[in-house]
């Protein structure tokens, strides 16, 4: 599902994001990736979700060479993966629904569909009774589980999630990994980047791994 | 189109600040052009219907006789650009000066011995739309012609009109192009603003999975439609302004009959106006939009 080769990069300075980072996540995985703040992780989901490019080696997502991807070909491939961080990013002047369905709408599906699929999904992260609400009339953590309903409305093969706790209290926190675990069981590749070592403690059987100074260890 | 007229209503009632600023700012930019547009346009309709009544007086020489006559007017007729040829004859010419001095000289009307000292004479009226430099042209070449003694047309009148009306010209048209670079301009740094405060906005749909189009066209339409929106307001603005005016001047200069000579922008500017107040929004737009909207950078070779 994610396959980063040799994965190199720096940005001006120099400043050495990623050094020789290789990786393997297969397809079902859940998988927890660590590091302190600046250790590289939010540059290697960057890349995950083409927001931005290896300075030298090969990454590969959800059956796209990144290395090789077109500009018309990024919305595509946004479209086949799903994508949570820590400040929710949530539309302020869209209602929870509205929220959800925007990847639907942006694949222009039918009206119909879309309204069963939020809600399902919705009701899936128990928001169903605040789909009118706007985003600042919620908590952290249920802002924080629309975000994570957007990023599954389409069914993604591969869910990235960046620091989804990082603003969020222990016991919500848990709520979200538990809902994650959930995503997981339906077949969905799970990556999730966090520096709260406390929570993949709380996960034990899960892969680990963990990015210090750019480097993958 | 439906999710880009939402787009633009949530952008409205978001951002109506930012954006009736906008608006606001641009109005006033294109009344301006506008304004000038008018003023510019109408002047030299003023100066033209005063310069229709500028003619061509060729006086003709004592010794002309009749055959003589008849040839300079066959050459006359021959002559592009002319209207209106008329022979007056040294009687006519006498009578209507006597006319003219009647309310000065009275009794010059009925003084036997009042000498005729005019000579013969054909004016020549030219076809509307002639220009000053036509009328110079024209006399020249009468005053090459056998019997004509001399050629009148006005001349430092045409010279000094050419002048003011190329002065207006050039004036008007330097401060259109002026305010239009202004106002995309505005335009620019507004949407730009407005984009600023929707960046997030911006980066969510980009990572969702929107097209650079899906994301960008409620931006341009909403440029294009405050441009509209704004020329529009300009037009009502000076339609009004302009019918004050033509009011005050029919009222306080009535004589000079000035309401039957100006006229508001005929349609074809009018429809102009509003294709340049939705080019320029939309311009302006396009040039704001283009460095906000760019998370494709996965994408570009060279650029790592």
């Amino acid at each position: 599902m994610i396959n980063f080769s040799h994965v190199y990069k720096t940005y001006p300075g120099p400043v050495h994001a990623l050094a020789n980072v290789d990786l393997e996540i297969k397809k079902g995985e859940f998988v927890f990736l660590t590091g302190p703040s600046g250790a590289g992780k939010t540059t290697l989901f960057r890349m995950i979700s083409a927001f931005d490019r290896p300075t030298s080696g090969a990454v590969s997502v959800a059956g796209y060479d990144l290395s090789e991807i077109t500009e018309n070909e990024v919305p595509f491939f946004r479209r086949k993966i799903g994508v949570v961080f820590q400040d929710f990013k949530l539309l302020k002047d869209r209602s929870v629904f509205e929220n959800v369905a925007l990847p639907l709408e942006i694949k222009r599906e039918k009206e119909s569909f879309i309204t069963k699929r939020v809600n399902d999904v919705l009701d899936q992260v128990g928001l169903l009774f605040r789909s009118k609400h706007l985003p600042e009339q919620l908590s952290g953590g249920e802002q924080q589980r629309v975000a994570i309903a957007r990023a599954l409305i389409h069914q993604p093969g591969l869910l990235i999630a960046d620091e989804p706790t990082g603003n969020l209290d222990p016991q919500l926190s848990l709520e979200i990994m538990e809902l994650l675990e959930r995503v997981n069981a339906q077949g969905t590749t799970v990556f999730v980047a966090t520096h709260d070592h406390s929570l993949v403690a709380s996960k034990p059987g899960r892969r680990r791994i963990e990015l210090k100074e750019g480097f993958l260890r | 189109m439906n999710s880009v007229f939402k787009s633009i209503q949530r952008s409205w009632t978001h951002h109506f600040g930012t954006q009736f600023s906008t608006l606001v700012v641009l109005c006033g930019a294109f009344s301006v052009i506008v304004c000038t547009m008018l003023i510019s346009q109408n002047l030299t309709r003023v100066l033209s219907s005063w310069g229709e009544n500028v003619q061509v007086t060729a006086y003709l020489d004592e010794a002309s006789d009749e055959s003589m006559t008849e040839k300079i007017e066959a050459e006359l007729k021959k002559l592009s650009k002319v209207a209106k040829i008329e022979y007056v004859d040294r009687d006519m010419a006498t009578a209507n000066f006597k006319e003219q001095m009647a309310s000065y000289a009275p009794g010059l009307l009925s003084d036997s011995d009042f000498a005729n000292p005019f000579p013969a004479s054909f004016r020549v009226t030219l076809q509307d739309g002639a220009k000053p430099e036509q009328l110079k042209e024209i006399s020249e070449k009468i005053k090459t012609f056998d019997g004509i003694e001399e050629v009148s047309y006005g001349q430092s009148w045409v010279a000094n009109y050419s002048t003011f009306a190329k002065v207006i010209s050039n004036f008007g048209q330097a401060l259109v192009v002026l305010l239009l670079a202004g106002g995309l301009m505005i335009v620019g740094n507004a949407v730009r603003a407005s984009v600023a405060v929707r960046r997030e906005d911006v980066e969510i749909l980009e990572l969702v999975g929107a097209t650079k189009s899906m994301i960008r066209t409620p931006f341009l339409v909403e440029g294009a439609l405050i441009g509209f929106v704004a020329a529009a307001l300009a037009l009502v603005l000076n339609f009004a302004l302009y019918s004050f005016a033509t009011e005050v001047l029919s009222e306080s200069l009535g004589f000079m009959r000035f309401t039957e000579v100006l006229s508001f922008a005929n349609l074809i500017t009018v429809v102009s106006v509003l294709v340049l107040g939705a080019t320029v929004g939309l311009a302006g737009a396009y040039f704001a939009i283009r460095g906000l909207n760019d998370g494709w950078a996965a994408s570009r070779r060279g650029r790592a």
